[in-house]
């Protein structure tokens, strides 16, 4: 856990979306009221692959959105196969370091077992992705694609 | 007094082992003669602590490799001829228990022998000596027993000198199948023993709920039930305490109600108190119940608690309306309906919660042991004049 962090409050998977809120905690400057940021989805075996969508900061708070089909169609256009994590960061502007999404301001110590989510599953041409958040057992937020057997 | 406890196994974990071991503890604590005997010794020491003055004992070894042990292991191999099939337990006993089990019976002379399980109290009216004062005790209710058994029960407990139930309601089914035999009858409650117990966080929003993930315990009514709380108070959470075989099934349940952000399944913990006392109000859910347990250790923390009035325990336990709330078992809606009312009304919280650790005291360990020794002495007393 860093200095400064986003912390993960609730996480939503329904309907085909991925809805993250929580807020920013920690040291450094507050950003400004109702600012745009920019989630950020990066696979953690391939550093460069980097997905983005928009998140609203408001006041210390924030909350970001995508459909599954972001991590979908990026599994299938560059034919990425098997298993993936992407770790959730949260970039604001004006600021170098992104900011990682996880939830340690709670006295649940494992949440990787205690705090699950179901998974939601997009078509792509080669096949049905499954996408599910996670706790990682540093208590980050993260995501696992992974191809469903037909 | 010589007191001998007999137990399945005192190396598990589990209600009626944790129970046995409080009583074994608190009697060798008021310098009675206790013997705890283990039919299996799986475990080279038991997962709860035991008083240093209880004399610990097991009847069948099965530590070691199998191979090591042929004879042992060809006995173990053959179903039990002495334990009825109907016994939920059968399947575990075998015939060298059976060895054992009678073998330790008749090696009894005097005192008082207490028993813990359909199995044993079976055992103990079959074979051991008149001289021994035999007491069965039911951590169950007679009802829980398939009808086999509880003929068996019928034939053969009135040659026991007691028989222990955990309430009133359960006394009064072995009374009239026991009608006419000159088997005494007590109701003794498990003891809350004694432990550091901090006032539980009425004002926070959190429900507390603990047991085996198995579907007598009713979480997935609760997780239903919560899911109509949710609806209304959303920055409410639920915590479920322990494991079980249930834990995939209420995991997708929670997912299909969308309560993944509200309602934890938190695992077994072994500082139950410390997570009970972080809680604004207590449910259970059970189907049935042998006791209840845990709603005491609850309640002694100030928690306001919502349960179904199940069999049995739930309502000897709680006062409706005065220190809780009891609710048709199996009704989600009305377990609903009752969180709903204690979250809206904090100060029925806070009331409910002060009647409650009030009311327990009643379950204060050092009047329950007293209870176990008048029981004793009266049935030593009667032996005495009978033989």
């Amino acid at each position: 856990m860093t200095s400064r962090h986003a912390e993960v409050e609730q996480v939503w998977p329904r309907d085909g979306r991925v809805l993250v809120i929580g807020r920013i905690v920690g040291t450094a400057p507050t950003p400004p009221a109702r600012t745009t940021a920019i989630l950020t989805l990066t696979n953690r075996d391939r550093p460069d692959l980097v997905l983005n969508c928009p998140a609203t900061v408001d006041g210390g708070r924030f909350q970001a959105a995508f459909a599954v089909e972001l991590v979908v169609s990026a599994v299938a256009t560059r034919r990425i196969d098997g298993r993936q994590v992407w770790d959730l960061h949260l970039r604001l502007p004006g600021e170098p370091e992104p900011l990682r999404l996880g939830r340690h301001l709670d006295d649940i110590p494992d949440k990787k077992t205690v705090m699950t989510f179901p998974a939601q599953t997009g078509e792509a041409r080669a096949g049905a992705v499954s996408v599910k958040p996670y706790y990682t057992v540093m208590q980050n937020l993260s995501l696992i694609s992974r191809p469903v057997q037909a | 007094m010589k007191l001998r406890y007999l137990i399945m196994n005192a190396y598990g974990v589990g209600g009626t082992i944790r129970t046995v071991i409080n009583q074994a503890n608190v009697m060798a604590a008021a310098d009675h003669d206790v013997e705890l005997v283990s039919v299996f010794q799986t475990r080279d020491r038991p997962r709860f602590s035991l008083d240093p003055r209880v004399r610990l004992r097991s009847l069948a070894d099965l530590r070691g490799p199998r191979r090591r042990h042929p004879v042992r292991e060809w006995l173990r191999r053959r179903p039990s001829l002495l334990v009825p099939p109907s016994e939920v337990r059968y399947a575990a006993f075998n015939r060298l228990s059976d060895q054992k089990i009678v073998r330790y019976l008749r090696s009894l002379d005097g005192g008082v022998l207490v028993t813990t399980r359909p199995a044993l109290n079976l055992l103990s009216a079959r074979y051991a000596p008149r001289n021994v004062v035999r007491v069965a005790q039911e951590h169950m209710y007679l009802r829980s027993h398939k009808p086999e058994l509880v003929a068996e029960i019928a034939r053969w407990y009135p040659r026991l000198d007691a028989v222990v139930s955990l309430t009133d309601a359960d006394l009064a089914e072995y009374a009239a199948l026991l009608d006419g035999s000159r088997t005494r009858l007590a109701t003794i409650p498990n003891g809350l023993t004694p432990a550091e117990r901090a006032p539980a966080a009425l004002d926070g929003r959190i429900i507390v709920a603990a047991g085996r993930l198995t579907r007598q315990k009713g979480f997935d009514l609760l997780i239903k039930a919560f899911a109509e709380v949710v609806a209304e108070h959303p920055d409410w959470r639920l915590r479920i305490y322990g494991d079980g075989r249930e834990h995939g099934s209420l995991r997708r349940l929670i997912h299909r109600l969308h309560l993944y952000n509200h309602a934890f399944l938190m695992g077994g913990t072994t500082t139950l108190e410390q997570e009970l006392a972080k809680g604004a109000m207590f449910v259970l859910s059970s189907r049935y119940e042998g006791f209840g347990m845990v709603l005491i250790e609850a309640m002694a923390h100030g928690l306001p608690v919502v349960s179904f009035d199940c069999p049995h325990g739930p309502a000897d336990i709680v006062a409706h309306g005065r220190d809780g709330l009891l609710v048709p078992p199996e009704d989600a809606g009305a377990l609903a309906a009752a969180m709903k009312a204690l979250i809206g009304d904090p100060s029925l919280r806070h009331a409910l919660g002060d009647a409650a650790r009030t009311s327990v005291m009643r379950y204060d360990m050092d009047g329950i042991r007293q209870a176990w020794e008048r029981l004793f002495a009266e049935l030593l007393t009667g032996a005495a004049r009978v033989g």
